[in-house]
């Protein structure tokens, strides 16, 4: 009970939550359900208050499918500490990247995203952490 | 190539950060993380006269040289001391580029809710918080536009000090010269402020708010009898704390403190934040509320402890 009340104290002021800055993690996404998708980076939708990626995935048949990641808003991603930018972001459309995250309780080929890995290596922490610890960013 | 695994038993969020910090820190970055702190403190204290000295003169300070991020400011336990600037009159100045967060962190006490509040909270929270107004890129209201993870400038003038947040673009004009809230306003998202100094304190009464703001992530709701008044030190050159004392006759048994502090960050600037531009959400939730078997029944919430 106590831990449960240390939580729902810091959980009150977004302390120890995912900090989305803009909506609750839990209302549209499954925590205990990570992801992990291989791709292509077909387009970036780099707009508040999320951003939004596609990426278009082969399925075991060699069907295409089209996946939806959403990410941190613009203004929390520039501040990171990697450095990523609008322009670094956007010329990266095109390449190979796994990404993790979690889930959309909706279902479909939604999740929300937490890290990219890019084919040469560089990595991008591109939404909070969340959910039961599956895919930790860097 | 898509891959799922089995997750691992259901943890709580604490645990995770937890899990996450060991994960970060072993004792190789342990010692790496060590030698940084003690470094960015030297730099820091090397720093301290130029910055402080710039912002007592007003200036701003200088951007940072190419291909340099500007968002860090000193590192957290490595905040220099030393008295704060002041203004023309000799007031402790707030004013600056502040983003929350700090050496001081965020915490409260325990929510004093009514019973009749605590289970509209567990209904809340059962919706997994859906309806958070947030949600709707509606106006955060106080103190949580102070938990935000955006700058906000201060900007403090003889009789008044003046509050530009990036977040949801929040606005405070927040009169000091001792004239009392207008007879004619209106209930709102960040209610009406007036502002009085105690020392180096400026002191904020704040009323007349809607309903229409959640006081942070937890589904912590509250009524437009809400009262709040805060107290804002510029405890140092890089520092400043905050405390908001709030009071609703609607919805507690008692004031609820919550305390929080600032940190400076001269590099930063204000960002286009237009909340509404591409706010899937709505759409989203709507679709969700749908499926009411995404949702918990409420009475399996325990009350809050």
């Amino acid at each position: 009970m106590k831990r449960i009340a240390i939580i729902s104290v810091l959980a009150l002021l977004g302390a120890a939550v995912p900090v989305l800055a803009h909506h609750s993690f839990s209302a549209e996404y499954d925590g205990s359900k990570p992801v992990t998708v291989t791709g292509t980076l077909k387009s970036v939708d780099w707009r508040n208050p999320h951003i939004y990626y596609l990426l278009d995935v082969k399925d075991p048949s060699g069907k295409v499918v089209t996946w939806t990641f959403e990410g941190y808003p613009p203004n929390m991603l520039v501040r990171r500490p990697e450095g990523w930018t609008r322009d670094k972001v956007l010329a990266r459309i095109g390449s190979q990247v796994t990404i993790t995250g979690w889930l959309s309780r909706a279902g479909g080929n939604a999740a929300h995203s937490r890290q990219f890995t890019f084919a040469d290596g560089a990595k991008m922490e591109s939404g909070p952490g969340a959910g039961n610890g599956g895919p930790p960013a860097n | 190539m898509v891959q799922r695994w089995n997750p691992a038993p259901e943890r709580g969020t604490a645990d995770l950060r937890q899990i996450d910090l060991e994960r970060r820190f072993s004792v190789r970055n342990r010692i790496l993380g060590f030698t940084a702190v003690a470094v960015l403190y030297v730099c820091a204290l090397l720093l301290l006269p130029m910055t402080t000295g710039a912002q007592q003169r007003g200036e701003t300070p200088a951007p940072p040289a190419a291909g340099q991020r500007g968002a860090r400011g000193p590192a957290r336990g490595a905040e220099p001391t030393g008295p704060p600037p002041r203004d023309a009159q000799g007031r402790a100045d707030l004013s600056g580029m502040w983003m929350s967060g700090g050496p001081v962190g965020q915490r409260s006490d325990p929510v004093p809710y009514t019973p009749e509040a605590q289970q509209k909270v567990r209904e809340f929270q059962s919706r997994q918080n859906i309806d958070d107004p947030m949600g709707q890129c509606l106006l955060v209201g106080i103190p949580r536009i102070y938990s935000m993870p955006m700058p906000f400038k201060i900007i403090q003038l003889p009789n008044e000090v003046i509050f530009v947040h990036e977040a949801f673009r929040g606005i405070r004009v927040i009169p000091t010269d001792g004239r009392p809230h207008p007879d004619d306003i209106e209930p709102a998202y960040l209610g009406n402020s007036v502002g009085h100094w105690e020392g180096d304190t400026l002191v904020v009464d704040v009323r007349s708010f809607n309903d229409r703001t959640w006081l942070g992530y937890g589904a912590t709701h509250h009524t437009d009898k809400m009262q709040i008044t805060e107290r804002l030190t510029r405890t140092g050159p890089t520092t400043i704390s905050y405390e908001a004392v709030i009071t609703d006759p609607g919805v507690f048994t008692k004031p609820w403190t919550v305390r929080s502090g600032f940190s400076l960050r001269p590099n930063e600037r204000i960002r286009e934040y237009e909340c509404g531009e591409n706010n899937l959400e709505i759409i989203k939730f709507q679709e969700l509320l749908k499926k009411p078997e995404l949702f918990v029944d409420p009475t399996r919430l325990q009350p809050r402890q």
